[in-house]
């Protein structure tokens, strides 16, 4: 079974279809998993939870909220994953740690073949092709991982490679 | 078509059996990459040794490439062995392993890059190997990363 992270990112959207079509022949199994993070944990992260008055806040229905988005995210990226020829099942998760650790968790409770993610997701730090959450995973992960790159994500890379010209164009096929 | 990484290490041979798996049947070109010795030693530097690279160098390489064949076509054997449809390749630089899997993936235009997390290196602190790194910061295609079977 592959564990596939899903944010609803175009990144992500663009691992679900390569999934798809690197693993969709055989009818793979998916777990399309979409994490989301308790309100009173975004505020111990923040710092925002020693503001007075915080650790009191009605957090339960945020986070009630926040849970069945998360669903209806991961609901989403299954009915993707089902387009593309996986035999997919949508799983919201809250995090415990991180997203990233939650992935690890997650794909070692169901022992994954492997763990898809999107090259980047929703995070603002556009600097960075490979996104906190795929790097953790990458780093940790005790399984294979497959980094999809998005379309634009492919788009600047090879605008980056544009820039500095390649020193030579591949060599003339050899082969063994 | 995948494009499968193969250097002979537990990673790399991890790397096809994890390939044959996942993707049962599936065209693939094992590719082991090797540098000519002047090329390497460019790289570093040390171009300005000159003549005495360029004696050395014609024997290095041939026995390079020959170590270089015949990874490859271990690999090709371990993938066919396991399903796969695979021939093999190598490709002299010049540039650093990652930019002529890259190069090649794109020459190929493989659908997918499929290497061990690490190689040979002996840096054994970084969880992911300089070449695997690389590949991923540059590949605009999907990469497959493997872990050795120590990383269990």
């Amino acid at each position: 079974m592959l564990l596939i992270a899903y944010d609803g990112s175009q990144s992500a959207r663009a691992a679900i279809d390569q999934a798809g079509t690197l693993l969709g022949r055989t009818g793979t199994d998916a777990l399309v998993l979409t994490t989301w993070e308790p309100y009173q944990d975004t505020l111990t992260r923040s710092g925002a939870a020693t503001l007075g008055g915080a650790a009191s806040m009605p957090t339960a229905d945020l986070d009630e909220q926040v849970s069945r988005h998360a669903l209806e995210t991961a609901t989403e990226g299954a009915e993707l994953a089902t387009a593309v020829g996986l035999r997919a099942a949508p799983r919201a998760e809250p995090t415990t740690g991180s997203p990233a650790t939650t992935i690890l968790e997650v794909a070692d409770e169901i022992e994954a073949e492997a763990i898809v993610l999107g090259s980047r997701g929703h995070g603002r730090v556009a600097s960075l092709l490979l996104g906190s959450t795929s790097h953790h995973v990458l780093h940790h992960a005790h399984r294979p991982v497959i980094v999809v790159p998005s379309d634009c994500v492919a788009g600047e890379k090879a605008a980056r490679a544009g820039d500095t010209s390649r020193a030579t164009p591949p060599t003339p096929a050899r082969a063994a | 078509m995948l494009l499968i990484a193969y250097d002979g290490s537990d990673h790399a041979k991890a790397a096809i059996e994890a390939a044959a798996k996942l993707m049962p049947g599936a065209d693939a070109v094992v590719v082991t990459v090797w540098e000519r010795y002047i090329d390497g030693l460019a790289r570093a530097g040390a171009v300005g040794i000159g003549g005495i690279a360029d004696d050395a160098g014609a024997d290095f390489d041939k026995h390079f490439e020959a170590h270089a064949q015949r990874m490859a076509s271990e690999g090709a054997a371990a993938a066919n062995a396991r399903g796969l449809k695979a021939t093999p390749r190598t490709e002299a630089g010049p540039g650093a392993p990652a930019a002529t899997i890259l190069n090649v993936a794109d020459h190929l235009g493989a659908d997918a890059i499929v290497l061990g997390s690490r190689g040979h290196g002996r840096i054994s602190a970084l969880l992911l190997g300089s070449t695997s790194n690389q590949v991923l910061h540059h590949a605009a295609r999907p990469v497959l990363v493997v872990p050795g079977p120590a990383d269990d």
